[in-house]
């Protein structure tokens, strides 16, 4: 039944049996001026979800031309119903926001001046003092000399921009080196 | 927490005031506009009279597509019918085009022999060639009659839709398709929501915009889903795309499916101020319907403003 719903209806829709303006006189040069002279935009309609808490309220994102326009919540989620927190109302600005880092930025020891370096240096700077803080901390036994193979000078501050996924990678990295606090920056 | 609507007037006051150039249409089908929005209430009390009410909501049915009105005599609608056709046909045949038709037309509405009724439910089971058939021994070109009945059935389903206590099609996920629970029609206008504030969840923004879609024949409304195209049932992210007029949409816009091109207008009610009267918020988007003609779009309904 559906099916011939659907057959009848594009049928109407196509036009087939229906009337227009100009059989009705109208002459509609005007109009077709006017259409024409307005500057017309798009937007594709995309579902996803926000990355800032375990909640995972769903976003319909506006995407034009490849780039993100707007962000809103999506109604037909049942956990969000279109509403979004401060946070995730504010998703879109997570991508356009001038100040946001685009590339790693370091300020030496006693400095007060940031200075831009590239992935490979960060990268390398980051091992080896995680190495450097591992080697001169690790505690191999607690005071009654049970084992606990603990680093706590390290401490990890995780993102809810990172997936499931990448969640699992860092924390199996994090517990591999012995580091015990972990928190997540949706917590505070 | 329903918002009052504005009326045909008020609506056509709003829309000429940005878009002059519509006038004349839209100044020509006025009176037709404001005869269909108050014809309903005088059409109550003579469907019950004849004790002609909406079928009862049967989920079943809901869940297997079924509209409340397929398969449903309508037999009952003749007085309502022969009524709204005694109050509609002056004003359609005020019309160029239809001028012509008028002995046929007057002949094959206000006629005792159920025609109308005929032919409506051929209209609602989809019987193109029962359609044709009609006309044809009523001498009317097709086209004129499915424009000419659509009209004057609109109000009467109207009827039968206000009469209906609640909207049971919107509760619990009891309808899922695009096209009308009640009569089976393609929407002619969709909007969405305002967002309500939540006293209880202050601290959350925005909310608001779920998707009605408003059925231009018998004026049900229904939720549908955002992501999804009512037309081919398509589903998934960016299924749907957008055309709007840039900055100056006002919530005007047109929300296209990429897989079957087919579109339909919305008003996004949380980018204006005021509710306006749909079907001639339908009419008065005809500048958007130009813009998609040009893009080789098709209406999801069919109507004289969209045809070009």
């Amino acid at each position: 039944m559906a099916c011939t719903r659907r057959g009848f209806l594009k049928m109407l829709g196509a036009g087939a049996l229906c009337l227009s303006l100009s059989q009705f006189g109208f002459d509609l040069k005007e109009a077709k001026a006017y259409a024409r002279s307005l500057k017309i935009e798009g937007a594709k309609e995309v579902s996803t979800i926000c990355p800032f808490c375990a909640v995972c309220c769903q976003v319909i994102a506006h995407v034009r031309d490849g780039k993100l326009v707007s962000t809103e919540g999506d109604p037909d989620f049942p956990v969000n119903e279109g509403s979004l927190c401060a946070k995730g109302a504010a998703l879109f600005t997570m991508y356009t926001n001038e100040h946001r880092l685009t590339r790693p930025l370091y300020r030496a020891p006693y400095s007060d001046t940031w200075v831009e370096k590239d992935w490979e240096w960060t990268l390398n700077q980051i091992a080896r003092r995680v190495k450097e803080a591992r080697d001169k901390d690790f505690i191999l036994q607690n005071e009654q000399g049970q084992t606990v193979n603990r680093l706590e000078s390290i401490f990890s501050m995780g993102t809810s921009h990172a997936s499931n996924e990448e969640c699992a990678v860092m924390h199996q990295a994090l517990r591999g080196l012995g580091v015990v606090h972990l928190d997540h920056q949706a917590r505070v | 927490m329903a918002e009052s609507r504005q009326s045909v007037a008020e609506t056509i006051a709003g829309i000429l005031a940005r878009r002059p150039v519509l006038r004349p249409v839209l100044h020509a089908f006025q009176p037709l506009l404001e005869a269909q929005a108050t014809l309903p209430q005088q059409l109550v009390p003579l469907l019950d009279k004849a004790g002609m009410h909406l079928p009862a909501w049967q989920a079943e049915r809901g869940q297997h597509s079924a509209s409340v009105l397929a398969g449903e005599s309508l037999a009952g609608l003749h007085t309502a019918l022969h009524h709204a056709a005694t109050v509609l046909l002056p004003l359609l045949q005020a019309h160029q085009g239809i001028q012509a038709h008028v002995p046929a037309a007057t002949a094959f509405f206000l006629s005792q022999d159920n025609k109308t009724v005929a032919a409506a439910e051929a209209l609602l089971a989809g019987d193109e060639n029962t359609l044709n058939t009609l006309a044809g021994k009523a001498k009317l070109p097709p086209a004129v009659l499915l424009f000419m009945l659509e009209a004057i059935l609109a109000p009467v389903l109207r009827a039968l839709v206000s009469s209906a206590a609640e909207q049971p099609w919107n509760k619990e996920n009891a309808w899922h398709e695009g096209y009308c629970p009640v009569c089976g029609a393609f929407p002619s206008i969709a909007w969405l929501d305002k967002a309500v504030f939540d006293e209880k969840n202050a601290f959350l923004a925005g909310g608001g915009g779920k998707k009605h879609l408003h059925c231009g024949q018998c004026g049900a409304e229904w939720f549908f889903r955002r992501s999804a195209c009512p037309a081919c049932a398509e589903e998934g992210s960016g299924i749907i795309e957008l055309l709007r007029e840039a900055k100056k949409a006002q919530g005007e816009r047109l929300d296209w499916c990429t897989k079957c091109k087919s579109y339909c207008p919305v008003i996004d009610l949380r980018e204006r101020a005021g509710f306006p009267n749909l079907d001639t918020m339908a009419l008065g988007m005809m500048h958007l319907d130009l813009v998609a003609a040009e893009k080789k779009l098709h209406p999801l309904k069919a109507a004289f403003w969209n045809q070009f």
